[in-house]
């Protein structure tokens, strides 16, 4: 990267100690919509708002949550354009993994991969770091497994987590709600209110995205006629 | 298959023979190009401008040369019978393989949840024997190994290039390889160098989930070749073949298997000049690992 | 890549004419061998080849032969090689051509065992027209003035002719290039080396019968284990004054447990030890 001299990182440390580029990223995720994800004992769920600039807009043909392998789904919070070059990348490092070894990436190798490239972003020169946080939700031989990825390509495995501009609220909720031994069933309903009490307006089947992955191993997006069904058993 | 014939025109300038100083394109035309293909027309210039060009009364080429001067057009097909000729002869001309160089022996047997992988102990140069303790069975992990037949200096350095990816796969991974991953793995890299290959033919035989033994062997550019039975390679592989075939029973208990693995590698070596003297056997079950040295002919 | 067509320089027509000598190949007298050779004008050099490529086959051979105080050792391997394929791990490479003589046999196996024989003929129609036997020099030459005049024609022959005669042990080497040399001591095939490594280390004029058999056994036994190309068994052929007599018969697999008994190595585990991470 870089053929010219001046080509250097924009993230630099500054006196402090800082690398202001990474904190203003994280700025970016933190106004960004909310995402949230729950671990339950037989499956995770993750979600997400999608609230659109304009009611003119086709909801139809936005997807937030995306998926990597068919065991693997992702969601963020940030700057669309950015999930997608993240997307893109991890689903070819999944690839590779699988064209190497004739067998599907495990969750956290594919973690360790997305993170790494995160990371890169924050060193390289000539780049920016990447404006989003995800929510990586997969079930593999270890189990169900839900990792968070943040712009300075740190990442750790949760229980729940959500972020973006409601986390704090979010986090709150989740904590309250969270059990050790809670059934796919119960964590899509606690996703769901979580993002219903941070959210401004009326939550319905169109504006927010759910994704489940439960031990039979197939990461599902939930259509707007699923997500009717649970926003029913809410109320 | 067809050899490649070098063009060596240019060999011996100071060539004694008639032919000297006429230009390629000049003794082409005496040869007649037209039907005669290139390669046998640049061997025939070779023997022409060569320093002692023997050519018998009877020879191919003799007989090529003068057909083409008798300016017969029925010739033609008695051109091309001669160069058919010429061309079989060259074909025939003995040419030693690079994955017989060294001699080797490899064969990996399953049986009741165990499996068993045996290698000779030769290292030779062609016909000579160099070393009877040379390893080709590797270790990969507890319950996985490797068997690499063909050039030895390719053996090893696959080897280690395999212990490496292992080591760094367990490293990032926090786990042992599966035998079938392994074996992708190997058949991967063994593709990378499609166009200069180790000349390897790799056996892997590994204990895998629930302890289910896996082997498999695939050819130097990673083909894989999937058994449930017995896989073999080396230069006695056609008698390996053989041997496994009329000695292999299905779901032998270890004991059995150490005995018919050995004897089918000690009968086979016996016919095979490039490996044999004296044998490795590595049997596996899921709670022991037996490796032994078996004693052969040294001959 | 060069193509030897040296083969092909002869002039066939000459022994081909031969037809009329109906006494064939026992016409006394005649040193030239008349051989009936094939009509093939059609393809003639593609026949010479094709007989050359199988005569190819049995090759990988160790023999040897040495003249000492007590008379002539012959020895060799067994085995017979096509490529790396090993036919027989039996054949009698030592031949019998009369009870004073012996033959050893290195290349082409049908050549040697024809020619062997032939000898043999030769050898007894000389004894009964002269009333003496033949000397070893004599029967060698024989042969080679046989070989020398198939030369190039594909013939596959390196022979040691050893025996005893008026004059004493003699030995003579003799191959279908058309050399004979006469010497003490012989080694020849693709094991040879690796017998005159022992050969020469071990050899005295003076030894017992004993020592000089076991040096035999022992040369060919090391070409054995160096050689690929040959194995099976050793032979020992003794010739005295009263013609020769086997002293023995080892299989090498036995012999190298013999020579070598306590076979404890350990496993070599250099590479494989490599501690699992």
């Amino acid at each position: 990267m870089g053929d010219s001299q001046y080509s250097f990182s924009l993230t630099t440390f500054s006196p402090s100690g800082k690398l202001v580029q990474i904190e203003h990223a994280l700025t970016a995720v933190g106004s960004g919509q909310t995402s949230l994800g729950i671990k339950a004992a037989n499956g995770v769920v993750i979600a997400t708002e999608k609230k659109l600039p304009s009611i003119l807009v086709d909801e139809t043909s936005v997807q937030k949550i995306q998926s990597l392998t068919p065991n693997i789904g992702v969601v963020y919070s940030g700057m669309g354009p950015d999930f997608r070059v993240l997307v893109r990348k991890s689903r070819k490092q999944a690839q590779q993994y699988y064209r190497l070894y004739k067998e599907t990436i495990p969750v956290t190798q594919l973690v360790r991969e997305t993170a790494a490239v995160m990371q890169e972003f924050t060193q390289s020169g000539g780049v920016r770091p990447f404006g989003v946080s995800l929510l990586i939700a997969g079930y593999d031989d270890n189990g169900p497994q839900l990792y968070q990825v943040d712009p300075s390509g740190s990442y750790f495995s949760w229980k729940a987590s959500a972020m973006g501009k409601n986390v704090s609220n979010a986090k709150t909720f989740l904590e309250k709600r969270y059990t050790e031994d809670m059934e796919l069933d119960d964590a899509i309903h606690t996703a769901i209110l979580t993002l219903k009490e941070g959210y401004e307006g009326q939550i319905s089947a169109n504006n927010i995205e759910i994704g489940i992955i439960r031990s039979d191993r197939e990461f599902k997006v939930l259509s707007p006629a699923e997500i009717k069904d649970f926003l029913e058993e809410v109320e | 298959m067809d050899r490649h014939i070098p063009s060596n025109l240019d060999r011996e300038p100071n060539s004694p023979s008639g032919w000297k100083g006429l230009q390629p394109s000049q003794i082409n035309a005496a040869l007649g190009v037209s039907c005669i293909q290139r390669p046998v027309a640049s061997l025939c210039r070779t023997f022409l401008l060569s320093k002692k060009p023997k050519l018998g009364l009877k020879s191919p080429l003799r007989e090529l040369l003068l057909l083409r001067f008798s300016s017969s057009t029925s010739n033609l097909d008695a051109c091309i019978r001669l160069r058919l000729r010429l061309r079989r002869e060259l074909a025939a001309a003995p040419a030693m393989s690079i994955f017989e160089y060294n001699g080797s022996a490899v064969v990996a047997m399953v049986g009741k949840n165990c499996f068993a992988i045996a290698s000779d102990r030769r290292l030779g140069v062609q016909l000579q024997t160099v070393a009877t303790d040379f390893q080709r069975v590797f270790k990969i992990h507890d319950k996985l190994y490797i068997g690499l037949s063909g050039l030895a200096t390719d053996a090893q350095t696959l080897y280690q290039r395999l212990v490496f990816r292992h080591k760094l796969y367990q490293l990032r991974e926090e786990r042992d390889m599966k035998p079938q991953t392994f074996a992708s793995l190997v058949s991967a890299l063994l593709y990378e160098k499609r166009f200069g290959p180790y000349f390897c033919q790799p056996v892997i035989a590994g204990l895998g989930e629930d302890n289910e033994p896996f082997i498999c062997t695939m050819d130097c550019i990673g083909a894989k070749e999937l058994a449930k039975d017995f896989v073999v390679s080396g230069t006695a592989s056609e008698s390996l073949y053989g041997a496994c075939e009329s000695m292999y029973k299905p779901n032998m208990e270890p004991e059995e298997l150490f005995e018919t693995i050995s004897q089918a590698l000690q009968s086979s070596v016996d016919r095979d000049c490039l490996s044999g003297w004296g044998g490795f056997v590595l049997l596996v079950t899921p709670t022991e690992v037996k490796e032994c040295v078996i004693k052969g002919r040294m001959d | 890549m060069k193509l030897d067509v040296s083969a092909m320089e002869n002039n066939f027509a000459a022994h081909a004419a031969g037809g009329e000598d109906d006494g064939g190949l026992f016409g006394a007298g005649a040193d030239l061998p008349a051989m009936e050779l094939p009509t093939c004008p059609a393809d003639f050099d593609g026949f010479q080849k094709e007989t050359k490529e199988m005569l190819k086959h049995k090759k990988g051979t160790t023999t040897l032969a040495f003249i000492f105080d007590k008379g002539v050792i012959v020895a060799a391997d067994s085995r017979a090689s096509m490529g790396g394929y090993i036919s027989s791990q039996t054949v009698r490479k030592i031949i019998e051509i009369n009870p004073y003589m012996l033959g050893t046999m290195a290349g082409g196996a049908a050549d040697c065992q024809f020619w062997h024989r032939n000898l043999g003929i030769k050898c007894r129609l000389h004894e009964l027209a002269n009333k003496r036997r033949i000397s070893i020099a004599g029967a060698s030459k024989l042969l080679a003035n046989i070989l020398y005049s198939y030369r190039g024609m594909g013939l596959s022959i390196g022979t040691m002719i050893a025996g005893w005669d008026e004059k004493g042990p003699g030995l003579y080497y003799v191959d279908s290039e058309g050399a004979r040399l006469m010497g003490s001591r012989f080694s020849v095939g693709s094991g040879s080396l690796y017998a005159y490594g022992i050969l020469d280390e071990g050899y005295r004029f003076v030894m017992p019968v004993e020592e000089a058999a076991e040096l035999a056994r022992r040369a060919i036994y090391q070409a054995t284990f160096r050689d690929g190309a040959s194995g099976g068994c050793v032979s020992v052929y003794h010739v005295g004054p009263n013609g020769w007599t086997k002293l023995s018969g080892d299989d090498v697999g036995e012999l190298h447990y013999k020579y070598y008994p306590v076979e404890a190595t350990p496993v070599e585990q250099e590479m494989a030890d490599a501690p699992a991470a």
